[in-house]
Formats: C-alpha cells, structure tokens, sequence
C-alpha cells in the first residue's frame, strides 16, 4: 500500500498499520464466527486479521463503488460484516463505546460471544473511553479490550500526554477489569498471552483489557517514515532501531530457527502474496468501477 | 378488505402518551431497549418509563450512570447487534455531552459505509425544560442544531397525539431519530387513537389546527400551544388566525404554510430555541425560494437573545408573553395595539418546579 500510495490514486487520509500486525492477527486468532470487531482510524490491520475481503479494501481506498464503504468511507470507516467487522471510525475513542454496545448486545442475547474494541493509547486520554470501561464492568460484558500503545499520538509522544510512572493497566484494573500489558511485537506472546484472558472473557462474560507494547513504522498518516516526511520528532535513529521489532521479520525468524518452514518456502509465499496484491492494486487503479452521481445521495437515511 | 381502521382511544396526557406508545413499541418488538439516567426511577423520567420497566424489567429497561457519550456509542453498538435502543435524556442540555457520538457517529453510520454497515435503528428522546428558576443549563433545545446535519429525524411533538405517533412510529422505525419532548406539555390532556400502525416513513409534515383568514400562526413543540392562546385572545379582538404545528424539522413540505400565506399574507413564526440560525429561519429561507403569487409579511418570535437566566424577575423577559406574541401579531397587520388587551398570563408554563 506505501509503494502503491505514491501514485496518488489513493486520495484518502490513511493510517498504516505496519509494525503493529501481531496484535489484530495474534488477538483474532481468538475470534469465533459471531464474535464482532471494531477498530480506530488505524484500521487495516484488525479488518484483515478479521478476515475482511482485501480486494474491497484496496477498492475503498480508491473511492470505487467496489469498495467495502462503496468509496463513502475512505481509509478510516472500513467495514466487512461477513467477517464480523463490523466498523471502524476516526474520532478517537468512538469505537470503544460502540464495541461495547456490541457486547451488550452479545449479552442480551445470550450468545457467548464477545466484542473486540482496537484503539490506540491516545483513545485512552478520551472521556467516553473510561465511560465504556465504568459501563462494561458494571454490566460484566463479554468484549476484550485492545491497545495498542505505539506511544505516539500523531506525532506527540506519550509522555507529553501522560504523567510519567503512571499506567493503563493500572487505571483500568481499577475498574475491576482484568489487564494485562503484553509485548505485542511477538506474535507468539500476543496468542500465548490473550487466549487465556480471551476464553475468561467468553467464558464467564467478564471485561479483559490488554495493553500491548508497539511500534509504528511510519508517519501518523501517509505511506513516509517520520524523518522522510520531514517530520523530526522520532529520529531515523530510533525508527531503524523500532524497525529491528518488525512482527513479520520476527516470526520468520522464529520460524526458521525452530526448522517449522524453510526460508525458501518463505520467500516463494511472500512472492506469491505481492503479486496477489499488486494485481489488485493495479486493477483497482486501471479498471475500477467509479460511484455514480446518483449514488451521492444514496442511504443518507 | 374494509380500508376503514379502528383504534384504541383514550383521554390521556403526552406524558402518559410516550409511556404507552414505549410499551406498545416493546410490546411489538423484543429488540427495543430502553435506556438512561433514572428510566428504572420510581418517578421514571416523569412518568414516561415507569410502565415499561415494571412491564419489561431491567433485561429491557437499563438505567445507566452518567455517561451520555458513550452510551450514545453503546446504542450504536447495540443497533449493529440487530437491537433498538430508545436513549432518554431528562434534560435536554446533558444530550450535548453526546454530540460527539450524535453528530461523527448516529448520523452518518448508513452513510459513511455506503449501506454496508447496515442502517442505525435508534431513537433519542430529549426533554425540553422551561421556567421555575431552572437557568441557563436546564432551559434550551438542540432541535434546530441537530436538524443541520443529513441523517437524522429531528420531531418536536406539540400534540398528544403526536406524542404517541412520534414515539411508536420512531421506535419501529430504521432511521435514527431525535424526538425533543416539551416539559411544559406534560400534563395536557387530550383523547389519542392509538395507533399500532408500523408506517416508520410517514412523514410528519405541518398541519393546520385552527382556521383564519387574517394572518398565519406557525410553530414548533410548546409554542403551537402559545399560538393557539394567542389565537383566541385575537379572536376577542376580531382577528382570525391559522395556527399550524410545523411539527418536525424533516419535512420540506411548505403546501400547508404556502395556501395559508395565499390567503393570509401575514406570518408569525415561533419557536421554543433561539431565531437565529434557527428552524424559523429554514422556514422562511424555503417560502422565500418557493415564492408567492402576492406580497407575504414575516416575523419570527422565539426567545431573548441571551441564555435563560434563573430570576423569577427576568424570566417574563426572555420567553415571549401571550400579551407580547398578541401585540406582535396586532402590530404587523396595523391594528392599534388595545391597552385593555386581556390575556392570561401564562398558558400551560405554569409549572411548579422543583423539576
């Protein structure tokens, strides 16, 4: 999607996702048909860990009627209802209450499911967020809870925005919800670490919270690294350091090392996804559908 | 098939009213979930879910802390679930703490994912105060601010009829809906048809409640009330009026306004918010683009130019008089204002807190 973004076919504010993966992917390996996901404007890594259809994602970020919004969403209101994602949003915090609603919907019908809210550390500094926390736990809902803290808002640093010595888990323990902080650049400790809590969560439709410890690779929004987009408050020192966390490179690594799958097999999979996608890419960018006029006023109401 | 329908009636208040169109709606559809501060109350928001919790019970009745925002979120949330949340707030003024939630959110859910996300079922209803000291924060509406924004019903029932049509239909209904509820209103009284119809697209359009020839009276919620007062003391002085309860700000529907100016000439607009930038002004910014086939005189009424304020001494200052309504209407068709003008005081808003 960076290389692609260059073209400037994509005229959509969009958030990438990369370096935070293992979360959505590790998280909703826990997610069971009926389960419902809800992302923050960070959105693409918890749609497609869902199982929402890329195609139709790469078709919204081009504004086509293919797309999973019919090109009325753009980057940060993404939605695949087959895959139980069911939306995201870019005012921080909204999603927080509405997946919460979604467990209290869960729970009202007696379904064991659960909800799944992503955000980011930033939501945290939003009113309604601890408003849904207040809520969830007095309810004893069935929703996890994600963070995921890359300790950036845009392009502040968390500790302009939180006193320092003071956390998440703590202030959200509180409230009488299990939480948990878990390294989330390890796709094997986000799984080993969430499924317990996750099945706790189904199991007896109780609130879980977990933080997990992240790094964005790129600029806040836009396909750049900070230092490239001339935007000077995270080094390129810092950001090649961050890169050395790479939750892909990781779980090569792992798999390697273990003798799971050999580096070849690896490289031709990786090959064979690229195409996958630039195909889609390109076909969006050469034979898209575009909207109609007509369709501007469509489902307004 | 006989096209003729028999309802239900009965001599109830608008309280009573919304109570009872609650409990028919949930009634009819298991999927309606009542919420907000005090809907478990003994008092249960004046009156209006009282019914329905001891009907329903706290699976479907859920009083909630103090938490507008995010409840307006968990209402969406609810929605994407296949439920239908009807939200109450007893004073209006603490629905903006949910603004975010109203305006980023409720509003543009069909939208903003191009149907995909499925429609947002829900309905918010908002309870309009007026007078008794209640001040600044306990005295406004948000009908017109909310009503500048596609993807909302925005109703302000005047009648009591409306009252059940308006909370019945809502409830049933897929699109998500504000209803602003005029505490003054309350307590009147009149005989409803109760209508369990499931038409959630009828349109509530303005409609004329009294006939005249002289001017047009027309407005919203508890002003068709004052209207109405106003009408009979003009009576007294040979003034006939059409009064006309506009109703809701979803309608674009001018016919009823329009056959009345025709005729009338004259237009008094009032309304239970601020002019400016208001309802009335839509009003008069959409005759003004239809256009008339004689010369039409407006004003617009509403109420002072500053926030409530709590005095008992001010008060008659900032919301319009039956007198001052009287004497604007007498001064624009150049009738000398009569120094012996009776009126009664106040017509309806002689509520006696504390709220």
């Amino acid at each position: 999607m960076a290389e692609y973004y260059p073209h400037k076919r994509m005229k959509t504010p969009t958030h990438l996702g990369i370096g935070q993966e293992a979360i959505s992917v590790g998280v909703l390996s826990n997610k069971v048909s009926g389960d419902t996901v809800f992302s923050h404007h960070r959105s693409h890594n918890a749609y497609l860990a869902s199982g929402g259809d890329l195609g139709r994602l790469v078709d919204e970020l081009h504004g086509l009627s293919t797309g999973c919004s019919k090109g009325k969403g753009g980057s940060v209101h993404i939605v695949d209802r087959n895959a139980g994602f069911l939306g995201s949003s870019a005012i921080l915090g909204e999603t927080i209450a509405i997946a919460t609603g979604s467990a209290l919907s869960h729970k009202i019908s007696n379904n064991r499911k659960v909800a799944f809210a992503f955000f980011g550390d930033a939501s945290l500094e939003e009113g309604s967020s601890w408003e849904s926390f207040n809520f969830a736990s007095l309810y004893s809902l069935p929703i996890v809870y994600v963070c995921e803290n890359n300790n950036f808002s845009t392009e502040s640093h968390i500790s302009n925005r939180k006193k320092l010595g003071t956390n998440f888990v703590d202030k959200v323990s509180s409230f009488g919800i299990v939480a948990e902080r878990v390294y989330g650049q390890d796709i094997f400790e986000v799984i080993v670490k969430s499924q317990d809590l996750i099945r706790h969560c189904r199991e007896y439709s109780s609130p879980i919270f977990l933080e997990f410890e992240t790094r964005r690779f790129n600029e806040h929004v836009g396909p750049l690294k900070d230092f490239e987009s001339d935007k000077t408050f995270r080094s390129k020192q810092e950001q090649i350091h961050d890169s050395l966390q790479d939750p892909v490179d990781l779980l090569f690594r792992s798999l390697t090392k273990a003798f799971l799958i050999e580096e070849e097999v690896l490289k031709e999979v990786e090959e064979r996804l690229t195409s996958k996608i630039s195909l889609l890419f390109e076909v969006a960018m050469n034979t898209g559908v575009r909207p109609s006029r007509e369709s501007l006023l469509e489902d307004v109401l | 098939m006989s096209s003729e329908l028999t309802f239900e009636t009965e001599s109830v208040s608008y309280a009573q009213a919304i109570s009872r169109a609650t409990c028919d709606a949930m009634s009819m559809d298991q999927n309606i979930v009542l919420m907000g501060i005090g809907v478990q109350y003994p008092s249960g928001i004046f009156g209006t879910t009282a019914e329905a919790f001891a009907k329903f019970g706290s699976e479907r009745v859920i009083d909630v802390p103090a938490m507008e925002n995010a409840l307006t979120g968990i209402a969406v949330g609810l929605a994407t679930g296949g439920k239908r949340p009807l939200i109450v707030h007893a004073r209006v003024d603490f629905m903006a703490l949910s603004f975010d939630q109203i305006i980023n959110v409720v509003s543009k859910w069909c939208y903003m994912f191009g149907g995909n996300a499925g429609k947002c079922p829900m309905v918010i209803r908002a309870l309009i105060g007026r007078g008794w000291g209640q001040g600044a924060t306990h005295s406004q509406s948000f009908h017109s601010t909310l009503a500048h924004f596609p993807g909302l019903r925005i109703l302000t029932p005047y009648s009591v009829q409306d009252a059940y049509d308006m909370t019945f239909q809502s409830a049933l209904g897929d699109i998500p809906t504000v209803i602003f509820e005029h505490r003054s209103l309350y307590s009147s009284v009149d005989t409803v048809e109760f209508r369990k119809e499931k038409s959630p697209l009828k349109r509530f359009d303005p409609i004329r409640l009294k006939r005249g020839a002289d001017v047009t009276l027309a407005g919203y919620s508890f002003a068709v009330q004052e209207l109405i007062y106003v009408a009979s003391l003009l009576e007294s002085h040979g003034v006939f009026s059409d009064v006309i309860d506009l109703r809701s700000l979803e309608s674009d529907s001018m016919e009823v306004l329009q056959q009345s100016l025709e005729k009338t000439g004259h237009l008094v607009l009032h309304d239970v918010s601020w002019s400016s930038y208001g309802a009335t002004a839509e009003i008069l910014a959409r005759l003004f683009e239809t256009g008339f086939s004689r010369t039409v005189k407006a004003t617009r009424l509403g109420l002072a130019k500053s926030p409530a304020p709590a005095s008992e001494f001010l008060e008659p200052y900032f919301y319009p008089s039956i007198k001052s309504i009287a004497e604007t209407v007498l001064k624009m068709l150049g009738k000398k204002t009569s120094e012996t003008l009776s009126y009664r005081q106040e017509s309806g808003a002689e509520f006696q807190g504390p709220y």
